[in-house]
Formats: structure tokens, sequence, C-alpha cells
């Protein structure tokens, strides 16, 4: 039976991208996690930001609740700068909009309406030729 | 050693290539038919995931743990001989393991085995609500028809109720079991529908597994080039289910971009209700449809290039939808990545369902053709050939 029950939805500003990486290698637990947010493809009409949408674990959101000591390849203060930039809405009736200074995470909403509520659109891309 | 005429029963092993027009098969792990012997049983090189095969699809992309309904996949192991696993070593990026039933999905709930409260999105059609236990299910939000009051553990009680678009809440109290919300004036069949909505199942329908891709972020690599370079005959299969027609969604590509590099392949839809295939020796060529493929659909693909013949079949649902004469350029495909959900892993990015992907360097016609689209429709909900 599957314990990835938790819907995650995260947006990252562009500036947030470094330490949004320690902080996904923290809750992914491996160094992989480290290249999450690679390519800033959404945008609030100012500001570029990354988007992930995922499931998740009870224990990897009890690991943001209340952290616990990172593995070796996450940098201790680029996860606290991540967990202090973070703001997580777990009601679906109080979401709240992505901030150029913030990590904003939803749980328990879809793709779509997370990047509504957020306020966040695909820029443009680039068709193949 | 005793000889093995002494051993009673029967067992019929499947001759190697030596006899592949005329094949027989073990039913002991073959079925009727195995992609493997098949299609891969002359050294072919490409490719097979088999989405329902529990022991070759992983949580990690190291394929430690065995990944179950519900999780996130970071590896599925190819079955083709070949070697070709897929991988995804980033936890936020790996696409999701689901199963469905063959016919097709009905039930609108979620943790349907003892019911909670819990939101719905509704359409503005008939509804039907039913479920068997002693407690009741009041509605709100988008209709208060009711409540449905419960006479009984092994009673079926239903409620049929016409909604408007948008977000209907069943308020539960008491022992609500086996629920179900289907649209239309009956209930169905009851299908179970587990912790998420990735695991759904009915009895006496085979359940076809799949991998969950969301069009944002979820995609899939070979965990190294696969070397097509001795040939320059391609041929794609691809159970699909296409959730969306927003955006352009890239299923399969060969290479980080065919756009940019030679002897590449690319299975995709654009923004449209179209679906398509592009081939490229040294030039592109498509052969795609722009309508009748409305999402959420699905469909059986198959793709049939040749470069040097300037061809291309492309079919759905073992008919043929386009072709493409084009000129593709020269040279064979190319020793490269294959990737799954995106455009390398960076754009383009499909929102939608696979049950099934099968990519062989070789032309595939007649029967093998045939019955190799079936058995991917065999894996394909609501696609019967």
């Amino acid at each position: 039976m599957t314990q990835f029950i938790y819907q995650l939805s995260v947006s990252v500003p562009e500036s947030l991208t470094e330490c949004a990486n320690h902080l996904a290698a923290y809750l992914g637990g491996s160094e992989a996690d480290l290249n999450t947010y690679t390519n800033a493809r959404y945008t609030d009409g100012t500001t570029d930001y990354h988007f992930l949408a995922t499931v998740v674990t009870a224990g990897a959101l009890q690991k943001v609740a209340v952290p616990s000591e990172p593995p070796e390849f996450v940098d201790p203060l680029m996860l606290s700068q991540a967990l202090q930039s973070l703001v997580l809405i777990t009601d679906p009736e109080s979401l709240v909009q992505a901030e150029p200074d913030k990590i904003t995470a939803y749980i328990g909403v879809g793709v779509e309406q997370s990047l509504s509520s957020m306020g966040l659109t695909l820029k443009p891309e680039a068709l193949e030729a | 050693m005793g000889s093995l005429s002494n051993v009673p029963g029967t067992l019929t092993l499947r001759p190697i290539a030596a006899s592949l027009s005329n094949p027989t098969y073990g039913s002991i792990t073959t079925g009727d038919f195995n992609p493997a012997f098949e299609l891969f049983g002359n050294g072919e090189q490409g490719l097979w995931y088999d989405l329902n095969d529990d022991s070759t699809i992983f949580q990690d992309s190291a394929g430690t743990t065995l990944a179950s309904w519900g999780d996130p996949v970071g590896r599925v192991n190819d079955k083709s001989g070949n070697g070709n696993n897929a991988v995804q070593s980033t936890a936020g990026s790996r696409p999701i393991r689901g199963r469905m039933p063959k016919a097709g999905v009905r039930n609108l709930l979620t943790a349907t085995a003892t019911l909670a409260t819990q939101n719905v999105t509704t359409t503005n059609v008939q509804h039907t609500l039913s479920f068997t236990g002693t407690g009741t299910v009041t509605l709100s939000g988008t209709s208060t028809a009711g409540p449905l009051v419960g006479t009984g553990v092994n009673d079926r009680v239903s409620l049929t109720f016409t909604p408007t678009a948008g977000t209907l809440t069943l308020t539960v109290t008491g022992s609500v079991t086996l629920a179900q919300l289907q649209t239309g004036a009956a209930f169905d069949a009851y299908q179970a529908v587990g912790l998420t909505r990735f695991d759904i199942t009915e009895s006496g329908q085979p359940s076809c597994g799949y991998l969950s891709f969301n069009g944002s972020n979820q995609w899939m690599q070979t965990a190294a080039a696969v070397n097509f370079s001795s040939t320059d005959e391609m041929s794609v299969f691809a159970g699909v289910r296409k959730v969306s027609d927003a955006a352009i969604g890239f299923v399969i590509e060969h290479t980080t971009s065919r756009a940019a590099n030679n002897g590449a392949f690319t299975l995709a839809h654009g923004a449209d209700a179209g679906f398509g295939y592009s081939s490229k020796g040294t030039v592109s060529a498509t052969a795609e449809v722009v309508s009748g493929i409305t999402a959420p659909t699905n469909r059986v693909f198959t793709a049939l290039s040749d470069i040097s013949a300037d061809s291309i079949v492309f079919r759905a649902n073992g008919a043929q939808i386009a072709t493409s004469a084009g000129d593709q350029g020269t040279g064979n495909y190319a020793n490269a990545v294959v990737y799954f959900g995106a455009r390398a892993g960076s754009s383009l990015f499909f929102n939608g369902l696979v049950f099934s992907t099968i990519i062989r360097g070789a032309s595939t016609s007649g029967t093998l053709l045939t019955r190799t689209e079936q058995y991917v429709a065999r894996q394909t909900p609501a696609v019967n050939l």
C-alpha cells in the first residue's frame, strides 16, 4: 500500500533556486535531488518561478514541521534559508499567491488549481523546428 | 538427470529466432504474445516497458524499492533484453505508478472502502451515489439532494441527482462502505478506489498499470544511450491516455531534441486535438493529425518510420491515420538517450498516462504488427483490437 498519499505543489522563485534544491535533497534523501529545480519555466508576469508537483509521505511533511539532521550533501545554511522562506499551505480554502521571496507549497491541491492559485503561467516554450 | 519426457504435464518452450514465423509459446510465462521473443528475438535494439509487471517497477533509480500504486517511479526495467531501463534520479520529477480497470473509470470518489467526508468536482449531468452500510451521506455545494441513509451492511442504497458544475461536498456520518459516485441514472459494478486515485480496481476486470505524467515536471529517460546507429527503420508502440489538449506534450523523444540532433524521432501532440510522430535522419518529417483526438481519450499509437525510404506511417487503434513521404535526409538513427514525458526533461511536458511502451529498431509489419498492437491494446483501457 502506498504511503505517498499527499499531493504536494511547490513554486520557487528563481532567486531561491539553490536553497530550494537543498530543501529538495533534504526531503528526497538523495544527492541527485540537488538537481530538482533546474528550469524556471513559469512566471507571474514579473518573476520567473520553478514549479513542481509530486506526491509525498507523511514522513516528508514531518521533516518540514520538525527538521531533523540533514544528510551530508545538504548545506545546513541553505536548508535553513529554504525553510525560513517556506510558506506551507495545508488548507485548500486558504491558498496564497506565489511571492518573489517565498517558496510556496500547497498540500492536497492539483496541478492546474495550484498554478492558478499561485498566479503562475507557463512562459512561452521554444517549439521544435 | 532424468529425461524431460518423464516429467508429467506439458512444457512447450518458445523456439528462438529460427521459427519466428510460426511460433509456439510456453503457457508458463509467455502468454499468447511475448514482445521479448516476438519483437526482440533476433537481437533487435530497443526497449519494452511492461507497466503491469510489479517486479520491474521501482521507487528509486537504483532499483532497490518496488513501487506500488500511487508511488513515484524512479526506474522501470526494460524487458526487451537490451537493458535500456528508464530512470528518474530526482525524486520530485518522478511520474506516479497507477492502475485502472480495463473498461475505464466510473467511480469519482477516493478511499471508497470506508468513505470519509470529501469534495468531488461535478459536471451538470445526472449522477448516482450508492453505498452499503448504516451511515449517512449528506450533500452540499453543487447539490443538496438527499441525504442518502444506509439500511444495512449488505444493502446498497442509491440516490440519483443532477448537480451543478463545481465542487460537491459529501459529508459522511456513520459507516459508509463500498461507496461509488458515478455519472448516469444507475449504479454499475462497484469500483474500489484506494487512498489515492492512482489505485482503482474492479472485480472481474483486468487492471491496466500505467505511469502518470503531470504535464508540469515529471519525466524519465533511459539510463544510457540507446544505440540505434545500425538501423534507419523504427517501430514505436505506445498505449496512451491524453489528459489535456492545452499544451504541446512529448510522450517519447529520442535525443535531447529532434530539432537539434540528427537520427531522432518524436511521439507527441500539439496544443490541439491531435497527435503525431516525427522522424529525422538529417531532415525532419512529420505524420500527424490535428483533430479527432480530443482529451481525455485513450489510444494505441503505432509509428513506423524509414529514413532512407522517406516513409512514416502513423496509426491509432490499429488503423492508419496519417502518413508522410517527406524527405528525412540520410543516415541511421542515433546512439542517444530516449526521453519520456518531456523534451530532455526540461520542456514540453506530457499531461497524461502511458500504459505501455515498446520501441523497436526495426520495421514491423503484417501479422507481427497486428499482434503487437493487440498486445498494447490489452494494456490500454477502453481500447479493444
